[in-house]
């Protein structure tokens, strides 16, 4: 679920005038008459945080909003380019004939 | 149809064929020529039809050939019959044993078997033998080749494979490729090829590439490596979803490809161990785990934001993250206990985040006022007031706890005087605020406090001269002023008044009030027959009907203290008045509005009095809405005037039988007194409570309750309980009393002759004793035995009062005396 800072795009330190220009700036891209669903939900998060006591009150009232997948991406990200040689294709080639599967390639209906 | 019946002719013709040839292979068979018998039989295995419809037959034929013939030519004939039926279950069982054989390593068994494969065999018919075994070659053992048939096809493709494997690993790609197009597509290598072709377009895979991958079946030996190349090419979330179809070895072979270090590869492994979705807890115990790894700048909000899934990592996270912020520490146990719903221990951790904050300085002090408006907002009302008023000593102007306060203070019934200053001090704060300044007024005014509550009002309109509720107030307070004024004979008083509302912009029912009031100052303090005339013009002028004409005068005349009768008389008669549906709606608006506005029932009552009797004519002749008779009816309650309730409820009851007007005849015939209340009255009342529920009439359900309630604290329960079971209207005893004599003799009448039934009962049991009552039911009768049932059995004495009141009021029960003594045991 978006906060209110990810739906106006700013970060969690922006401070009121940033806010309210990044507010105008996405009622631009969604006015009302054309997106009103997103529209509220943009005016409803601006409302929450446009001044120091909305955020403050944000800030004390509501534990974070962190996605799991975000760990994973994060876990299991590399730069690096994969790195595939001869050895490991032998080796993936290998890991595959020795699965289970083979055991029975024909389903029991194909043998009847 | 001369197309069919040829075709006919030539079936026919087919069928008479292979019945020569089975009657040539019997006679061959007979005749000891063996060789030729089993020559008829290759001739009828080479029609498919035979083999498919005659299965049996040519089993039979065979068994027949194989115990006549040598072993050679028997194995001719199988090898035949088995290759026209193509991939038969005879040739998948081989297929599935050579496969068998080849994952044994038994190399001797291996060795034979390959030696006796034909072309055909490995080239045509074991195709997925010879993709299994191709896999093995190129893999570990190579060397199976030399056992392999030459010239067949299967052996030159995988030369080719293995010269692309040696290409490979030579990084030359323009030589793998070379060789990869020597493998057609029908080829034991195709999934080689398709495998080969992908890891020289990594990592960028194209559509293409990836589609092909796709499409190798699950029982090729190249299925998992196939996977994994499309595996090694995803990121993140989907990567992750994909471990669970690989196992460790296939794992870490893909992380080494990729590049992953030790860390991602523990947690691929944890991973892949875990069932999807993750619980909670899992993501959480991950999370810390590895917070190492991922920073405690990522890890920390993460695991608080599990928090309200997983409550007990609550410790993980204190220890974790929150060892010296003791305020965090209550901050997040109180969201959690708030999830909780538990709201006292919520309370209590925000308290302790209110302490540690104090102790910090007054820098904290907008938060402090923070968290108590939010404990304002989750505890119960009782304890609201508190928090908001304490949160303005470190917040003042907060303009929204201030209207938060001033709600509050509408709703007590006495203020004392340091909520006045408050109320004060916020009106200072905020001079200009419509909210605040119209709480101001409202409290004011329920406080009798007239002379704040004009002040308030009046400010209200500089603000917003469109502010009706305002304007209602001035006009109000101004309008008893000039009452007050006219009675006590202030009259220059009152024309000031008068004058003061004439510069408001007024509604047209505050309007026409006024310019009656106007009138009466003329009539009381300039002149009496001018003032009479303009009494009459006030009304005219706005078309106001005579019976409205007639209340309205009566009633601003009482309050003002002006003779009644002699206004009264300059007004159009009443005679023959009937009033119209509007009229009515404004008849029934205009006591309303004196009844929410003064509450003074004398001068309402006298009032009415003046035009009860076309009142009741207009009643009785016109139809008027259901709705606005109810609304009069409410208001007639108000003031308690039962005469009319009764009237018109009786009067509409016969209309619109509904619960509503029951409940009003009721509350007439009792002056609104449950005391008052019979037992019939009880029982009709109950009677329309199940059916309003029923009908979820919730407001009339709402008020029977109500008035039930009171009734049942005005009367002893026990007396009820023998007269509700009698006529079974406790539904929870009901069911019991479903075979009782009452039930038996009397279930089937209807509810509202019941009713009607029930009030006669309750007269005659004023009037008449059991033994009277015995004695009219029975005449010239030995009542001892009735009598002394009747002290056993009351429901008896009940059910004679049914017999009597159904024969007063002529309804047809067809229950007799006697029946009724036999129900109950007693032989006449």
């Amino acid at each position: 679920m978006k906060t209110p800072f990810d739906i106006l795009d700013v970060s969690i330190d922006a401070t009121g005038a940033e806010i309210k220009q990044a507010y105008l700036h996405q009622v631009k891209k969604h006015p009302p008459d054309h997106d009103p669903a997103q529209f509220r939900t943009i005016h409803d998060a601006y409302l929450s945080i446009k001044d120091k006591k909305g955020r403050l009150s944000y800030e004390l009232f509501t534990l974070p909003n962190a996605e799991f997948d975000e760990l994973i991406e994060r876990m299991l990200h590399s730069d690096q380019t994969l790195q595939f040689s001869a050895d490991h294709f032998n080796a993936l080639l290998q890991a595959s004939m020795n699965d289970a599967s083979l055991q029975n390639i024909f389903t029991d209906a194909e043998l009847k | 149809m001369r197309r069919l019946h040829e075709m006919k002719n030539k079936v026919f013709a087919f069928k008479n064929l292979k019945e020569q040839i089975k009657k040539q292979a019997l006679s061959k068979l007979e005749s000891g020529k063996l060789k030729d018998t089993v020559d008829q039989y290759k001739k009828l295995l080479t029609d498919p039809d035979t083999l498919e419809q005659h299965k049996q037959q040519v089993n039979h034929y065979l068994q027949k050939a194989r115990d006549l013939t040598a072993k050679e030519v028997f194995n001719d004939v199988q090898k035949r019959w088995y290759e026209r039926l193509g991939n038969d279950q005879q040739s998948k069982r081989t297929e599935q044993i050579l496969v068998n054989l080849i994952q044994s390593q038994d190399q001797d068994e291996i060795q034979r078997q390959l030696e006796n494969i034909t072309i055909e065999q490995i080239d045509q018919q074991y195709l997925l033998f010879s993709r299994i075994l191709g896999a093995l070659m190129l893999t570990n053992q190579p060397e199976l080749e030399q056992y392999l048939p030459a010239a067949s096809a299967f052996v030159a493709h995988f030369k080719s494979a293995r010269e692309a494997l040696t290409s490979f690993r030579d990084d030359s790609p323009d030589e793998i490729r070379k060789f990869l197009k020597k493998i057609p597509y029908h080829s034991a290598f195709r999934d080689f090829r398709t495998l080969m072709n992908a890891v020289l377009a990594m990592p960028f895979l194209s559509a293409s590439d990836t589609k092909l991958l796709n499409r190798i079946p699950q029982n090729s030996p190249y299925f998992q490596a196939a996977r994994s190349l499309l595996s090694m090419t995803a990121h993140g979330g989907v990567y992750a979803q994909n471990l669970k179809f690989f196992n460790s070895r296939q794992r870490n072979i893909i992380a080494d490809i990729k590049g992953l270090n030790e860390e991602q590869r523990l947690f691929a492994e944890q991973l892949a161990k875990l069932r999807q979705p993750l619980t909670a807890e899992e993501k959480f115990n991950l999370a810390i785990q590895f917070q190492s790894y991922l920073g405690r700048q990522f890890v920390q909000p993460l695991c608080l934001s599990l928090l309200p899934d997983y409550p007990e990592g609550f410790q993980a996270v204190k220890d974790n993250f929150l060892t010296d912020n003791e305020f965090e520490q209550n901050r997040v146990q109180a969201l959690l206990a708030e999830q909780d719903e538990n709201i006292e221990s919520a309370e209590l951790y925000w308290r302790q985040c209110i302490r540690v904050l104090a102790e910090e300085g007054a820098g904290n002090h907008l938060k402090i006022a923070l968290i108590l408006r939010h404990l304002a907002a989750i505890l119960p009302e009782s304890e609201q007031l508190e928090c908001l008023m304490e949160s303005l000593q470190y917040d003042s102007d907060d303009q929204e706890s201030l209207v938060q306060i001033l709600k509050h203070f509408c709703q007590k019934k006495h203020l004392d005087d340091n909520d006045m200053i408050f109320m004060e001090e916020a009106i200072k704060q905020f001079p200009e605020d419509i909210e605040i300044l119209g709480f101001a007024t409202q409290i004011a005014n329920q406080n009798n406090n007239q002379e704040k509550a004009l002040v308030y009002a009046e400010k209200t309109l500089r603000v917003d001269p469109f502010n009706n509720s305002a304007k209602q107030v001035i006009v109000s307070i101004k309008v008893e002023q000039i009452r007050n004024c006219l009675q006590n004979k202030n009259i220059q008083q009152a024309n000031n008044a008068i004058q003061q509302l004439k510069t408001i912009k007024l509604s047209k029912n505050q309007y026409q009030q006024v310019q009656l009031l106007e009138a009466f100052f003329c009539f009381a303090g300039q002149d009496k027959q001018q003032g009479l005339e303009k009494i009459v013009q006030a009304f005219t002028s706005q078309q106001i009907d005579p019976l409205n004409s007639h209340f309205q005068a009566a009633m601003e005349a009482q309050l003002a203290g002006l003779p009644v009768a002699t206004i009264l008389k300059t007004l159009p008669s009443l005679t023959g008045c009937l009033l119209s549906v509007q009229s009515f709606e404004l008849l029934v608006n205009t006591i309303t509005r004196y009844v929410n506005d003064e509450g003074n029932n004398v001068s309402l009552h006298k009032s009415l009095e003046k035009i009860k009797t076309p009142l009741k004519r207009s009643l009785q002749q016109s139809i008027y809405d259901e709705n606005l008779l109810l609304a009069f009816c409410e208001a007639l309650i108000k003031i308690k005037h039962f005469e009319l309730l009764r009237y018109i409820s009786r009067l509409a009851q016969k209309k619109w039988p509904a619960s509503n007007w029951v409940f009003y005849l009721v509350i007439a015939e009792t002056n609104n007194n449950p005391e008052q209340c019979s037992i019939q009255q009880y029982l009709a009342l109950k009677s329309e409570l199940a059916v309003a529920r029923k009908h979820q009439e919730y407001r009339i359900v709402l008020m029977l309750e109500q008035y039930i309630e009171h009734y049942l604290q005005a009367h002893p329960q026990q007396n009820l309980d023998m007269i509700e079971d009698a006529f079974g209207v406790n539904d929870a005893d009901f069911q019991e009393q479903e075979d009782g004599p009452m039930e038996r003799l009397f279930g089937r009448i209807p509810d509202h002759e019941f009713f009607l039934l029930n009030k006669e009962m309750a007269v005659l049991a004023k009037k008449l004793s059991p033994e009277q009552l015995a004695g009219q039911m029975l005449p010239g009768q030995d009542n001892s035995t009735i009598l002394s049932t009747m002290m056993k059995e009351p429901d008896l004495y009940t059910a004679m009062l049914v017999l009597k009141a159904a024969d007063k009021l002529n309804i047809e029960i067809n229950v007799s005396s006697n029946e009724v003594l036999k129900c109950f045991g007693i032989n006449k």
